[in-house]
């Protein structure tokens, strides 16, 4: 790791340069953050979407894609996210470095600005988005979101945290609503565009094999407008950042049927620990012991010894401390494959934990840090992560910390894991 | 040894066939923390009929057996062989395509040694009875899982109408009625038919030392004693002049229909040169004229035909290809009328050449991407050359691609009579009945 990221703000514009000769491509990567809101979630996450229809300079999306497209094939997209508690909207772009191709020079200064215009200067009529683009992208955005049901796996993992968290502003879905759409008008749209730009600080990742300096002077005259403003967001980093209520009184059962071949189980768990605790480099070794991996609990008793499924694991969302478990199971297989997992809990919980489960997943998981060393963007998770958190962490620390851990911190870990939510999707049976 | 460098792309490939057949490739790339090692068999779901090397015998094996191998080769008679690489912090997994078998790992640290197992693994079987029994409740649950999933139903669904019984029609993973029929011995006899070293490759890619790599790989060869293979005598049906099908649908739970089309190709070959050059000639045509900077593809969503994860695909070997093009759409055979009338009118007036330009442009910033990943290059260079072709001259290949030559591939690969589709509709009532909410008391149900 011998790169170093470097940092230059100037107003409300932070510039994050990796410069590297590792890969062939410059990555971009642009996020603009606010907290999660239920009133603006559907129009916020609706705003890529209209962005990307154009710019002034290039005002249809075609053409737009034909710009990048000039440019060897820089490929721009943008979305909206959902870290924790806080909405983003992000930009990224790719394209090849200029020292593979010959007479490319000037090709980084060019396609930043262009990235640029699609953030700052976005087609207008009289002064507001384009009635034809918002009506066409609204329809999309409504078929977008009913068409998360498509994906079973999916759904069901979206349902799962949805109906665990239905009251916490981690419960409501990142594409947003269906039934806000009606209400969005080119006007209100572009106000929630205006005040993300007026609010958000713009933090920019740029990756790659690049000159410091004139990226720097690029960046800060393509995006001189947010750079000559204040940077007066409060911290997004909630004080607690942990969902509530952080112990369930009851278990949430929720069973919903399509007509479908094969069950989902999907399980949400509460940890009362995330990642800006002093024990969460204890809760992500908890995690792989029970599903992270294909040596972990969950994998090793509900697929390999009870043949029950193809998949069955783990995942952790450490901004907020939660755990989900998922498995495709046979419908009449659902309380053999929810004992047999509940035990896992159970049996964590007692320590019982061999010496090779947790010496592999401390294996595992200071491999999959290492490997992460090989994408582009892993730097900038990391400090988006620290912002949401108000806790900055290296990954060289975290693999000192996991390497630490003893069965005992699982342990006291697991004590605090609660069982908050069971969904499962079924047959419509006979 | 031997060494190609490719100056421009600043990458340089070493490559060795031991004497048992093997063959090794190692890309070094010094500023990747991982390294990526493939180990492929030629043989995939297609391989179903074929001369036993050991008695001279032709058989027939049930579908979805090459991929029932791929899982069982993870089990060894002193257990769960993703253990061993679990203790070395490597992540392995596996897959199945047509026609190869894959085993590979990942990992930043004890390369040597990770290599070392997979290699051995993969040549030491070990199938039981009660092992294979196991297996089928677990492929059963893939089988079902791959069922509800739109995307993989009308992407057969179309192989399906393409191909009709030829075996690329079939279903990688087989069904639960195939798989049933599988035993022991038939694993074994695909095993010692298909993975001789002779039909295999050795792919490894990161901060390593070739000489090193290969001299650890040919020791750990020289262990072993395997007898001379004659390239496996394998039987595949003859290719169809024609699609089996022009449609081919679907019902699922779903809250949109999803359509997918395309034109079996009829540039059949041998020849990898020419289906390298005509890969990248379709290449930029697609892109030209279906993708996201064409005039198609956004009249296509401002009239409510399709939306942004509408796409195409093509894939050509030497035994056959085919385009896919398609998404979601609430209209599908308007969208497969629309799209195709707009290919017609590209095969008879030309592509312009100022999308040409553009695409062949954006093509070759794509290939750029693909060797910033090192299990791209793996996969990619290693299925690219077992169909005979060099996936690092695509650069030079894609430069070389005139407009001439797109428009004479899009002539060629546009023909009525090879079109056919597949569509996956909506169950009439798909929704959700909500069958039971319950709240179980702390304590009784719950962990706690």
């Amino acid at each position: 790791m011998q790169d170093q990221w470097e940092t230059h703000s100037k107003g409300a514009v932070h510039v994050h340069i990796l410069p590297t000769s590792k890969y062939k491509m410059t990555t971009v990567f642009g996020t603009l953050e606010r907290k999660l809101n239920r009133d603006l979630i559907t129009s916020v996450s609706i705003l890529p979407q209209v962005l990307q229809r154009g710019t002034m300079r290039h005002p249809s999306p075609e053409r737009l894609v034909r710009g990048f497209d000039e440019l060897y094939g820089a490929s721009m997209s943008a979305r909206s996210g959902k870290h924790g508690d806080v909405q983003t909207v992000e930009f990224v772009m790719q394209l090849p470095s200029e020292k593979f191709l010959s007479g490319s020079s000037g090709l980084f200064g060019q396609a930043i600005k262009l990235y640029s215009q699609v953030m700052l200067e976005p087609y207008l009529e009289d002064g507001c988005f384009s009635e034809h683009a918002v009506q066409i992208e609204k329809k999309l955005h409504r078929q977008r979101i009913e068409n998360i049901v498509n994906d079973k796996i999916a759904y069901a993992s979206e349902r799962c945290v949805e109906i665990m968290c239905g009251d916490e502003p981690y419960g409501i879905p990142r594409l947003g609503y269906a039934e806000d759409i009606d209400g969005i008008t080119p006007q209100s749209l572009y106000r929630a565009y205006q005040s993300l730009l007026e609010k958000s600080p713009l933090h920019l990742y740029i990756v790659g094999l690049v000159d410091v300096d004139s990226v720097l002077a690029e960046v800060f005259s393509a995006f001189a407008k947010i750079a000559l403003r204040e940077d007066s967001q409060e911290s997004l980093a909630y004080r607690g950042n942990l969902s509530t209520p952080v112990v369930p009184d009851k278990v949430k059962m929720v069973e919903e049927a399509f007509d479908v071949n094969q069950g989902k189980l999907n399980m949400g768990l509460r940890s009362q620990i995330s990642y800006k605790d002093d024990e969460y480099p204890a809760l992500i070794v908890y995690n792989g012991i029970l599903g992270g991996f294909p040596h972990s609990k969950l994998f090793t008793n509900v697929r390999e010894k009870a043949s029950l499924a193809y998949y069955a694991s783990s995942r952790l969302d450490g901004l907020k401390g939660l755990l989900f478990i998922q498995s495709g199971i046979q419908v009449a297989d659902y309380q053999k494959a929810k004992d047999i997992i509940e035990k896992q809990l159970e049996s964590i919980k007692k320590r019982e934990i061999s010496d090779d489960e947790l010496s592999f997943t401390k294996t595992g998981l200071i491999n999959q840090y290492l490997q992460s060393d090989d994408q582009p963007l892993t730097g900038a998770m990391m400090q988006m992560y620290a912002r949401f958190s108000g806790r900055e962490r290296q990954v060289s620390e975290l693999i000192e910390q996991v390497k630490s851990i003893s069965k005992e911190d699982i342990g006291q870990v697991a004590d605090r894991v609660y069982l908050d939510t069971v969904y499962f999707l079924r047959d419509k049976g006979l | 040894m031997r060494e190609i460098k490719y100056e421009r792309l600043g990458e340089a490939i070493y490559e060795e066939q031991l004497d048992n057949g093997l063959t090794v490739f190692v890309v070094p790339k010094f500023d990747f923390r991982q390294t990526y090692a493939s180990f492929t068999t030629k043989y995939g779901s297609i391989d179903s009929e074929f001369v036993l090397p050991s008695k001279g015998e032709r058989i027939r094996v049930p579908d979805g057996i090459a991929h029932f191998l791929e899982h069982k080769m993870f089990e060894e008679e002193h257990g769960d062989v993703f253990m061993d690489f679990a203790k070395l912090g490597a992540q392995a997994n596996a897959f199945t395509t047509f026609d190869t078998t894959t085993y590979l790992f990942s990992s930043t640290n004890h390369e040597l040694e990770n290599l070392g197992i997979l290699v051995d693994f993969v040549q030491r079987p070990y199938f039981t009875d009660a092992n294979v029994e196991k297996e089928k409740g677990i492929i059963g649950q893939e089988i079902k899982m791959y069922e509800d999933n739109p995307n993989w139903r009308v992407y057969f669904g179309l192989l399906k109408a393409l191909y009709g019984k030829f075996p690329v029609a079939i279903d990688i993973a087989g069904t639960v009625e195939s798989i049933a029929k599988i035993t022991k011995e038939d694993l074994y006899d695909c095993y010692n038919t298909f993975y001789h070293p002779s039909n295999m490759v050795l792919f490894v890619i990161g901060p390593v030392d070739p000489a090193t790599v290969m001299s650890f790989v040919q020791e750990n060869q020289a262990k072993k004693s395997y007898q001379g293979q004659p390239p496996v005598a394998r039987f595949l049906p003859q290719l169809p002049a024609h699609p089996d099908q022009r449609k081919v649908e679907a019902h699922l739970s779903l809250s949109q229909p999803r359509i997918l089309f395309g034109f079996k190709e009829t540039l059949i070959t041998p020849d990898a040169d020419i289906r390298h050059r005509h890969e990248a000639a379709m290449e930029i045509w697609m892109d030209g004229i279906l993708g996201k900077g064409s005039d198609l593809y956004y009249s296509l969503i401002d009239e409510g035909l399709t939306d942004m994860g509408f796409g195409s695909d093509y894939e050509l070997t030497s035994w056959y290809g085919h385009s896919m093009i398609g998404g979601n759409s609430d209209k599908p055979m308007e969208l497969a009328e629309r799209v195709k009338s707009a290919l017609f009118e590209a095969a008879r007036i030309g592509m312009p050449e100022v999308d040409f330009v553009r695409t062949k442009k954006k093509a070759i910033g794509r290939f750029m991407a693909l060797l910033d990943s090192p299990q791209g290059i793996a996969n990619v260079y290693t299925s690219q050359k077992l169909r005979g072709i060099d996936l690092f001259t695509y650069l030079s290949v894609l430069e070389e691609t005139t407009l001439d030559d797109v428009n004479r591939a899009i002539k060629m690969h546009v023909k009525d009579d090879q079109f056919a589709m597949s569509v996956v509709w909506p169950l009439s009532d798909a929704g959700a009945a909500e069958v039971g909410e319950g709240i179980a008391e702390k304590g009784q149900d719950g962990t706690n």
